[in-house]
């Protein structure tokens, strides 16, 4: 019974002390939580993902055999190419140098694979990846795909990171549109439950719109939205997504522009994070 | 050994509860594994040891999504203590039990993690989807805390917890 009213006093106490941490500790109690846990979430992604995986690449075994072949043949065209691309740095950045220019910004990409979807909680649309601090992530860094922007970095433990979405209503993004260069603030609009939606939360997001653009901008369907670089957070110039529909705000004074995500977010598995080269 | 058991059990219901994906048809609620297990440790054991499940489970779902540190803690600690003030009358190896109580705490749990969260400004949704929302949490509570008792149970058995024809409830 004492041991008994010692374990609830303790719990008691806990939970107090817990609810009154300060931010930085808590993002520290939470990102040492978020560590613990992140080896038994490899384990499930290895055997739920890995072990489907291994089975289709049997029953595919020829069509990767073609596949590999073509990929020799990419390899050995992007070598190239980064022969030359290196060549031209080298030229850009002596040019540079006599002109006096400021250097160029260097940025980095982080190859992370997506191990979960949604959290704990359901409440945010994010993702979980496989890397974190250790690989030189950072909190509010930009995390793209080869084909546009896919989120930022929220949360950052030692060996995983959290990306809140685009499609989140907390996501907010500096965007220009480059035909016109207007600009723009890109906002989730979290997940649709009209129309049909789909099973999974994350596959039934309503379209980001790009809130506050001037009136007298002549935008016109298609119009690639791209990030301004307003912020700091995101790197000017990455894509973003295209104009689907153009409305009036509530008040008429701006256009609000529904956009179409360049990147599909159905089938992420894995994206860059962005992050600033280390010297 | 019952420390044990609620490790493991813990474990794999936080785990399954990430990787689980939330449902939008069910307003983007998720399958409340952890809740499932403060309720099983709060129907079958004493105030003490309901009271560390559940502040491990909510510790575990506030470090693994946005919420704020405690905040699940706290719920699912109040939850555990008012569910256990009904274990003397009711049979926790009933299939019943679970399903009334899971989907009971799951849909308090979730309305008022809603007003906490949407008090300090943290999310804010829609009547049709925050509706939807509290269907979604009661209907899979229901669904989720007899399959977490009937689990949890036969572990407790398997590693001696408890005797196979024996009540697990130990009044205080």
């Amino acid at each position: 019974m004492r041991n008994n009213r010692g374990l609830i006093s303790f719990v008691l106490v806990a939970v107090v002390v817990l609810l009154n941490l300060p931010l930085p500790v808590s993002m520290r109690v939470k990102s040492s939580a978020r560590d613990s846990v992140a080896g038994y979430q490899n384990v499930w992604h290895l055997l739920v993902n890995d072990l489907s995986r291994t089975f289709s690449a049997f029953a595919g075994a020829k069509k990767h055999i073609n596949q590999k072949d073509e990929l020799f043949q990419q390899v050995a065209n992007l070598e190239f190419r980064i022969v030359q691309l290196e060549r031209f740095e080298e030229q850009n950045a002596e040019l540079r140098k006599q002109l006096d220019f400021r250097k160029a910004s260097k940025l980095e990409l982080v190859l992370c694979e997506v191990v979960s979807r949604g959290g704990a909680g359901g409440w945010w649309q994010t993702i979980t990846l496989n890397k974190g601090s250790e690989d030189g992530i950072e909190q509010n860094r930009a995390v793209v795909t080869r084909v546009g922007l896919v989120g930022t970095t929220i949360n950052v433990a030692k060996n995983s990171s959290e990306v809140l979405l685009l499609y989140d209503s907390n996501c907010q993004v500096a965007c220009r549109f480059s035909r016109t260069g207007s600009l723009g603030i890109l906002r989730g609009a979290g997940m649709t439950l009209r129309g049909n939606p789909e099973m999974e939360m994350l596959l039934s997001a309503n379209s980001p719109v790009v809130n506050y653009v001037r009136r007298d901008q002549q935008l016109i369907d298609g119009d690639e939205v791209v990030t301004s670089g307003l912020g700091g957070v995101y790197p000017p110039g990455l894509l973003v997504g295209s104009m689907k529909k153009l409305s009036l705000d509530a008040k008429e004074l701006y256009y609000c522009v529904e956009i179409d995500p360049a990147e599909d977010m159905r089938e992420l598995q894995y994206v860059f994070v962005v992050k600033e080269k280390s010297k | 050994m019952t420390y044990l058991v609620m490790g493991v059990i813990l474990i794999v219901c936080t785990v399954l509860q990430i990787q689980m994906p939330g449902y939008a048809v069910l307003g983007g609620a998720k399958i409340p594994f952890l809740l499932s297990v403060c309720l099983y440790y709060s129907l079958t054991r004493e105030t003490g040891v309901m009271l560390a499940a559940a502040f491990c489970a909510g510790f575990l779902q506030d470090s693994l999504s946005e919420i704020p540190l405690g905040y699940s803690a706290f719920l699912f600690c109040l939850l555990g203590w008012a569910v256990s003030r009904f274990r003397n009358f009711v049979v926790s190896e009933s299939f019943v039990t679970p399903t009334f109580f899971g989907g009971v705490a799951s849909l308090i749990f979730t309305i008022s993690i809603y007003m906490w969260l949407a008090a300090d400004g943290l999310v804010s949704f829609g009547a049709g989807r925050l509706f939807m929302r509290f269907v979604g949490a009661g209907f899979l509570g229901m669904i989720c805390a007899p399959v977490v008792f009937f689990l949890t149970r036969k572990l407790d058995q398997l590693v001696g917890n408890v005797e196979f024809n024996e009540e697990i409830d130990v009044f205080e």
